[in-house]
């Protein structure tokens, strides 16, 4: 059994997940396994099983049913969670789209990991980055306790009226999924008081007020229903940094909304990272500041929404910007560069994509030391031919 | 209930946009005036979905649910799990999707929420091909079917394949009801959903739904045509209700060819095609006679 008190343990990010999910007491779980996170739905039967989840436990058969579980069961009004990774996020990918579309708050843990070709279980993002158009807020964890608080905040985020859009946490597989680490596991009683129980006041399946959800809709009226997804996704950098306040204020934890900095305030180079790299990142960072090197990072937090005017300020007064991408959009650059160069481009500065750690390729620190050279030999360049970096690939000369 | 005795009112209201003599918007109707309003409906994309679903003229005045081809089952499934969890009673849940929805694409959901023994009521309006896009053949057309990609060239003679058969599929699956219906015997069309909507968990019945142009017959044929269905075999009545199976209507077997050449998608069949339908349908009228004549049923 889970105590219902406030208590300190040392589990993965997985079984914070799933913990984190029997706080926030969805009442439908559809569950199917994919590496690497399969001990969060295993985990999540033993906890329905044993008193610690009141819900209903859904073993689909495929993670196209499972993610359709979770989207009809929200349109009948209930907190829904599932968890994925991989070929099983692709697998459901035009059921991700449609739930994003029919404003559905349900909440997703994304275990990132690989999509093939080549084949693997290691950590990239190519798994939940082609689905950043499906109208879904998308954030990345640095840690197995950001996890266990992503998972709470996503409800009460998902949920508020200004938004109503689903959630994807997602984290590293492996690097966070199966690797223990501290992880403060609050109260039963303060995440109730923090994240009320559900009581849906828009549309849903309901006998006495028949309503229709997800259907065909003409030309006529196509166009308003897509710039409200827009526009609730615009609102939800209002509410994801109110919400990351109250957090903060209630249980002493400030991720700083949709993105943080590190060593920021007198830097002169510095690189935007996601997710568990973020960590190591930040020891690099101190090893050059020791050497007299003006250098410091961005923690990016939410890829969706896009936090273009946070990033370009808090990049504002660094002389060359780097970028780091778990993941490619073939013949182009890696996505959060895109994203990020296309925030900076008022400032004309030079901008560096690293790619780095694809199909779980270890990023040690020689590669990150490596990165911040980089960044060093285009400070006051105004052109760069080729912003596209491949860290540590045998056969790219660099 | 007598036919007589049902409500003329349907929460499937009337005003779709169904072709003319279409037999699934009468299929809708009348499941709908059996299960009335306590019902939530789940259409995936079909003809269904197109002709009672499009905003902002719906034909639903129920709660109603539009999802992906696929996930009908699952969508239906989702509905029912989350009522349960709210602990709402007596709604039935009704998924209702066509024979490429039910059959090739949903197979992996229904077969699913079958085996888990779902608290839903599927009902599959079997038109025997994609007629909602136009006439293209699915696992579900009859063998020898013209449609339009099983066409009738000097290289191609129509549908070449059996079609999959989903009841005893789930029968299979030893699923809770599964039956087959047809509106042309309405008495056994009544009891059948009346049956589905009063017992609890996983239940299917499969409703053969004449098409009138996917099988080019004029358009006020359809009840004719699913009438001379069950007397020909060619459509057969069968429920399999608390783990037995039984055929509810022993077909003469005759008339097939004629019934056959009323249908444009049929004409061109030649008499090896005709036999190889005919052995077809004594052949699965035999299966399901000798499954249930099985000691294991009882």
């Amino acid at each position: 059994m889970i105590p219902r008190e406030k208590y300190t343990d040392m589990i993965t990010a997985n079984k914070a997940v799933a913990i984190a999910v029997t706080r926030a007491r969805p009442k439908v779980v559809a569950a199917y396994p994919i590496s690497p996170q399969t001990d969060i739905v295993e985990h999540l039967a033993d906890y329905v099983a044993q008193g610690n989840l009141e819900a209903e436990y859904v073993r689909a058969e495929g993670e196209h049913s499972a993610m359709t579980i979770c989207a009809s069961a929200q349109g009948t009004g209930v907190r829904t969670f599932t968890a994925t990774a991989s070929q099983g996020l692709a697998y459901m990918h035009e059921v991700v789209s449609a739930c994003g579309g029919m404003r559905l708050p349900v909440v997703m843990f994304v275990a990132n990991r690989t999509l093939m070709s080549p084949g693997g279980i290691w950590p990239e993002y190519s798994d939940s980055m082609p689905e950043r158009d499906a109208a879904w807020i998308q954030l990345y964890v640095e840690d197995n306790q950001e996890a266990f608080d992503m998972i709470i905040q996503a409800y009460k985020i998902a949920e508020d009226s200004r938004v109503l859009l689903p959630i994807m946490v997602c984290g590293d597989g492996y690097i966070l999924t199966h690797t223990t680490d501290k992880v403060e596991i609050l109260g039963m009683d303060e995440v109730d008081e923090f994240l009320p129980p559900y009581k849906p006041e828009h549309a849903y399946l309901d006998i006495d007020r028949p309503t229709a959800q997800g259907v065909i809709v003409p030309p006529e009226y196509h166009m308003e229903a897509k710039y409200q997804m827009h526009k609730a996704m615009k609102d939800a950098k209002t509410v994801i940094k109110e919400i990351n306040s109250e957090f903060a204020h209630k249980f002493g934890r400030d991720y700083g909304g949709l993105l943080s900095t590190y060593k920021m305030e007198d830097a002169e180079r510095a690189i935007v990272f996601m997710g568990s790299t973020t960590g190591t990142a930040r020891t690099i960072v101190d090893q050059l500041r020791e050497k007299g090197e003006k250098v410091g990072l961005v923690k990016l937090r939410f890829f969706r929404p896009f936090p273009n005017e946070e990033i370009a300020k808090a990049l504002k007064d660094v002389k060359a910007v780097g970028v780091f991408d778990r993941s490619l959009s073939y013949g182009s650059t890696g996505q959060v560069f895109i994203e990020v160069r296309n925030s900076l481009y008022e400032t004309k500065k030079p901008v560096l994509n690293f790619i780095a750690g694809l199909g779980g390729r270890d990023i040690r620190d020689v590669d990150l030391h490596f990165m911040f050279k980089k960044l060093k030999e285009v400070e006051g360049k105004d052109k760069i031919e080729d912003p596209l970096v491949f860290v540590n690939t045998r056969g790219v000369t660099v | 209930m007598k036919l007589q005795e049902l409500p003329d009112e349907s929460p499937y209201v009337s005003g779709d946009s169904a072709c003319p003599g279409c037999m699934a918007s009468n299929i809708a109707h009348n499941v709908l005036r059996i299960l009335g309003k306590k019902t939530i409906a789940s259409v995936p994309p079909s003809c269904m979905s197109v002709f009672a679903g499009t905003f902002p003229n719906l034909n639903w005045d129920i709660p109603y649910f539009h999802m992906q081809f696929a996930n009908t089952a699952a969508t239906v499934t989702g509905i029912s799990r989350a009522l349960k969890a709210q602990g709402k009673e007596g709604i039935v849940v009704l998924g209702m999707a066509g024979d490429g929805g039910t059959g090739d694409m949903g197979l992996q959901a229904l077969s699913g929420a079958a085996q888990r023994d779902e608290n839903i009521l599927y009902i599959c309006y079997n038109n025997q091909g994609y007629e909602n896009t136009g006439i293209q053949a699915s696992g579900m057309t009859p063998i020898g079917a013209w449609s339009k990609t099983t066409p009738v060239r000097n290289h191609s003679t129509g549908n070449e394949y059996y079609p999959k058969d989903i009841p005893r599929i789930l029968i299979a699956h030893e699923a809770t009801y599964v039956a087959t219906a047809s509106t042309a015997d309405i008495n056994d069309f009544i009891r059948k959903i009346e049956r589905a909507k009063e017992i609890e968990g996983f239940r299917y019945v499969e409703i053969l739904s004449v098409c009138t142009p996917g099988w080019d017959v004029e358009t006020h044929l359809g009840p004719q045509l699913a009438r001379e269905a069950i007397d020909t075999g060619f459509w057969l009545l069968i429920e399999y209700d608390k783990h037995k199976l039984m055929v509810n209507h022993d077909p003469t077997f005759k008339g097939l060819d004629k019934f056959l050449k009323k249908q444009g998608r049929f004409k061109h069949m030649t008499l090896d095609q005709y036999h190889i339908m005919e052995d077809h349908i004594r052949r699965r009228y035999q299966i399901y006679k000798s499954l249930s004549s099985l000691d294991h049923f009882l």
